[in-house]
């Protein structure tokens, strides 16, 4: 039933239970607020598993990417070692720079959130409210410099263990 | 021959790769002496064992038998931590495909050189010196991908003696080059050599760049034959 004035929304509420006592009725704002995560069964374990799959999907993203960035520079790895630098001097600069990739992929991941959410707001008329939750972005970020460390160690580690002349015929 | 005494001393040296299940015998008892101060050609044909030969005198990979000395240090004798140790400051290497590092600017693929050996990054006299020198002083600022090929191997010499080694190898450094560019760069290592007494070592199978040396040294099938 639509109403003239939501401002009588209650008055006519309690009417109508009053004259249908064996009917469940809602005004819109009580109905839509029974689709809360709690009132919804199996509801929260999904979207803990759907949070888990984007973790370990964006861990996996991010150690992959790395992973190939870092194989790719196996020959600069090798020019590195002919010049003399040590294991530790070469791992030293990798694991520095991804540290800095990994920091400025998270902010620039953070506000890319924002504006996606002003993009989605502004053209594609979404009826549904889109939060942005700061509590996530340690765990986000942690999960971007971890994957990003991991993804690296390993080729950088493989490289470093090569033979010079192996790494630098690297093509 | 000898200007300031040998600089390197290799005996009896000889190297065998393992491929697969199968023995390659790279270098078959080889003997060489180099003088300080001397520019060697060394040419042969492809499997001849000369890149072997640089590798192992660069202290890239260990000789499997035999003795390589080196200033007085034997490299059959060092750990990989030493011959690493022995790259930051006795050899200095110059690749046909330049090998400079894409990311960094001329200036910086020659400051790493430096900042790996343990030395400051400011520009002494020395890499004044040597910039000048190689004509580079102008292209400093500029990335690998933005240098011609010719200048490219100018920086990577720059790279090779920036450190003041005792030895540098020079792989195939005109392997890429045209003839302009080629004659430019041998002309510089001719000029390192005369005018700072550097020691060179240069593999090639041009023998007209062979000719720059003081002397030449053929190899085949692992063996140096005169």
């Amino acid at each position: 039933m639509k109403l003239d004035d939501p401002k009588l929304t209650n008055q006519v509420l309690a009417a109508f239970k009053q004259k249908l006592p064996d009917y469940s009725i809602y005004s819109v704002e009580e109905f839509t607020s029974l689709f809360s995560v709690n009132n919804v069964t199996g509801l929260r374990q999904f979207i803990t598993v759907v949070i888990l799959l984007s973790a370990i999907v964006g861990f996996l993203v991010v150690f992959l990417s790395m992973y190939t960035a870092v194989l790719e520079r196996t020959r600069e790895i090798g020019v590195l070692k002919s010049l003399g630098a040590s294991p530790g001097y070469i791992l030293d600069i990798l694991l520095r720079e991804t540290f800095m990739l990994a920091v400025v992929g998270t902010v620039l991941g953070i506000a890319l959130s924002f504006a996606t959410r002003w993009l989605i707001l502004e053209f594609a008329g979404a009826t549904l409210t889109s939060m942005i939750t700061p509590d996530w972005w340690p765990t986000a970020a942690m999960i971007a410099i971890g994957g990003a460390l991991l993804g690296a160690m390993y080729p950088g580690w493989k490289a470093i263990r090569q033979d010079a002349l192996e790494a630098l015929s690297y093509e | 021959m000898s200007r300031n005494g040998g600089i390197i001393s290799i005996n009896n040296l000889s190297k065998v790769y393992r491929v697969g299940e199968v023995s390659v015998e790279a270098l078959r008892g080889v003997d060489l002496e180099v003088s300080a101060g001397e520019f060697l050609s060394v040419v042969g044909p492809s499997g001849s064992g000369k890149s072997t030969l640089f590798h192992i005198l660069g202290g890239l990979t260990p000789p499997t038998s035999g003795t390589v000395s080196i200033s007085g240090e034997d490299l059959a004798k060092m750990t990989d931590a030493g011959r690493t140790n022995m790259r930051k400051t006795k050899v200095g290497f110059v690749f046909q495909k330049y090998n400079l590092l894409p990311t960094l600017s001329a200036r910086d693929n020659i400051a790493i050189a430096r900042h790996i050996a343990g030395k400051p990054l400011e520009h002494d006299e020395w890499f004044i010196e040597i910039v000048d020198l190689l004509g580079i002083s102008g292209r400093l600022d500029h990335k690998p991908r933005a240098m011609s090929g010719g200048e490219q191997q100018r920086v990577a010499i720059a790279r090779a003696i920036v450190n003041h080694p005792s030895i540098l190898l020079a792989d195939e450094p005109t392997g890429n080059l045209d003839t302009k560019n080629s004659d430019t760069v041998l002309n510089l290592l001719r000029g390192l050599n005369e005018r700072l007494g550097q020691t060179i070592l240069m593999i090639t199978h041009n023998p007209e760049a062979a000719a720059y040396g003081h002397r030449i040294v053929n190899m085949r099938d692992g063996q140096i034959v005169y």
